[in-house]
């Protein structure tokens, strides 16, 4: 039996879809870190030692995929699985970057309602 | 003695007649070599000026024939252009100013060089002569013949490429390749005419770059609204008083039309701007329709609408973007679910013609009015626009449908009866498996 998925840590630039994000996955019973940037992120990660990583692609400064990089890079983290979230995705996209090594891309906007099952489902498949 | 005398006088005459007669003789000896002479004299008038005109007109002709070289030199050197022209063999022949300037060759080095070798990169040139391959249906072999193959049809073709300088760096370039034919129509070498698009790349990056940045700008706005909507929809944020509930409703239901709308103009963009890449495979038309089908049912029911696969072939292939024309099956599936009548059902069928696989997609609808016929497949168009507000779409659907479509080769159609129905269809050519079987 899969380890439940309990923690989530949540690296996102805007407050707003913060907030909501929050709201949503506190109703799903996840216990939560948020981050406003990569590198915010990247210094609560291995503290916090979350079981998925939802990471925005687009934010100033470090970006999403210079995290994934940095957060591939480092031996504690590494193995983390970690969902895109993404406000300019198409599918091409999507594909790019699973091949990058996401487990998923959840994009914007999204339904905050069907935040909580799509995680769920996300954590049985990968 | 007067005998003697007059017979003295008679020989005098006869002496003198001889004389006039010899003279007579020699004056017409003479006449006649003078007439001959002049005649002679004549005809050596008529040959000179003969030959004087043909001088002249040579000259004129070299002239000309210096006059056009100049013109074409001068064109030559001038351009701002890659001017290469080159033998049948593809050795190069010519090789102007613009040529030497963006490649960095003196035209002494490459002429009589091998053209593929020099200046192109082979490995694309090897991925064009499979693609060519597949398009002509015949082996063209990864040299010189990648870039003539169309213009030996006469087909014009303009087609990127990438340049590669003499020092090794690289730059993209539109060529253009015509075969040089005499007035009989035989080939006797190839003309490739390039520019350098560096620039012009450039400007397709920024903007894309900047349409990237606006659907992030537009989107991150509306994940909040859309997000806040939700939330207090479900009641996350208490129970929702008097009429808050169908008015959440109706900012959430524009919510996700307005996500629409941005969706379809940045497909739409792409799509013109031949951004949008075709991932084409062979695909199971049955499959692709089964999908689709499922991906709207949802959508259908709120409408009480069911679709049902009446006729198909199976194992009917066409080489299409799966994705794509799963989209192009959406657009006009919740088109005919939206107009539908409660209760009915659209009709889907699949049929064949002419080497073509039809789809149709039947509802049966209010049909469509006559005077909005003509702009059916327009940008921002929709039937009624306060029933078109009440049905949600973007009116970006059709054309995007018709773009993906035609980017198929394939046409998109419809038939349709006021009061009865309308069908929508689209034909793209089969798949045909290289055999020639089906």
């Amino acid at each position: 039996m899969k380890k439940e998925l309990k923690r989530i840590l949540l690296i996102e630039d805007e407050e707003d879809i913060r907030f909501i994000a929050k709201m949503a996955l506190q109703a799903g019973g996840f216990v939560l870190e948020l981050c406003g940037s990569g590198s915010e992120g990247l210094q609560k990660v291995i503290p916090f030692k979350p079981d998925l990583i939802i990471l925005d692609v687009m934010m100033p400064g470090m970006d999403g995929l210079a995290t994934l990089a940095a957060l591939r890079g480092t031996v504690e983290t590494a193995h983390i699985p970690v969902v895109f979230m993404t406000a300019n995705a198409q599918s091409r996209q999507i594909e790019n970057y699973k091949t990058l090594g996401v487990i998923d891309v959840i994009t914007k906007p999204f339904d905050p309602i069907a935040l909580v099952p799509a995680l769920h489902d996300i954590w049985e498949r990968c | 003695m007067d005998h003697f005398a007059s017979l003295h006088w008679v020989a005098r005459l006869a002496i003198s007649a001889g004389f006039i007669s010899i003279l007579l003789y020699l004056i017409s000896l003479y006449q006649r070599s003078h007439k001959a002479k002049r005649r002679a004299a004549e005809q050596e008038k008529v040959t000179e000026s003969r030959i004087t005109s043909v001088l002249t007109e040579r000259k004129q002709m070299e002239r000309a024939l210096l006059e056009s070289n100049a013109l074409m030199q001068a064109i030559l050197d001038g351009a701002n252009y890659s001017i290469i022209t080159t033998r049948l063999d593809g050795t190069i022949f010519t090789f102007n100013a613009a040529a030497e300037r963006m490649l960095g060759y003196r035209a002494e080095e490459v002429v009589d060089k091998y053209t593929p070798e020099i200046i192109h990169d082979l490995q694309e040139v090897t991925e064009r002569a499979e693609g060519l391959s597949r398009e002509l249906g015949r082996p063209v072999s990864p040299g010189f013949e990648v870039f003539v193959a169309k213009a030996m049809l006469e087909i014009a073709e303009e087609r990127e490429w990438t340049y590669i300088r003499k020092d090794g760096s690289r730059f993209p370039v539109l060529l253009s390749v015509t075969a040089i034919r005499t007035p009989d129509g035989t080939a006797i070498g190839y003309m490739g005419i390039a520019y350098d698009i560096t620039e012009r790349k450039q400007i397709e990056r920024m903007k894309n770059e900047f349409i990237s940045t606006v659907s992030h700008e537009l989107r991150t706005p509306l994940t909040s609204i859309r997000g806040s909507l939700g939330l207090i929809a479900e009641g996350f944020a208490g129970p929702l008083a008097g009429e808050t509930a169908p008015l959440i409703d109706i900012a959430l239901r524009n919510c996700e039309r307005l996500s629409r709308l941005i969706n379809d103009i940045l497909d739409l963009d792409k799509i013109e701007s031949g951004k949008m890449n075709f991932n084409m495979k062979p695909a199971d038309v049955t499959s692709l329709m089964e999908q689709a089908i499922t991906a709207n049912q949802a959508y259908a029911e709120q409408f009480n609408v069911v679709f049902v696969l009446k006729e198909t072939i199976p194992g009917a292939k066409v080489n299409a973007d799966s994705d794509r024309l799963i989209q192009v099956l959406t657009n006009l599936l919740s088109n005919a679910a939206k107009f539908s009548q409660p209760s009915e059902s659209v009709i889907l069928s699949v049929s064949r013609r002419n080497r073509q696989v039809r789809v149709e997609i039947a509802d049966r609808g209010p049909g469509i009015p006559e005077e909005f016929r003509p702009q059916l497949f327009q940008k921002f168009a929709q039937g009624d626009s306060s029933n078109a507000r009440q049905k949600g779409g973007t009116g970006l659907g059709l054309s995007i449908a018709k773009a993906i479509v035609e980017n198929h080769g394939g046409t998109i159609g419809y038939e349709t009866v006021l009061n009865v129905g309308t069908t929508f269809y689209f034909e793209l050519p089969e798949y045909v498996i290289e055999n020639g079987a089906i």
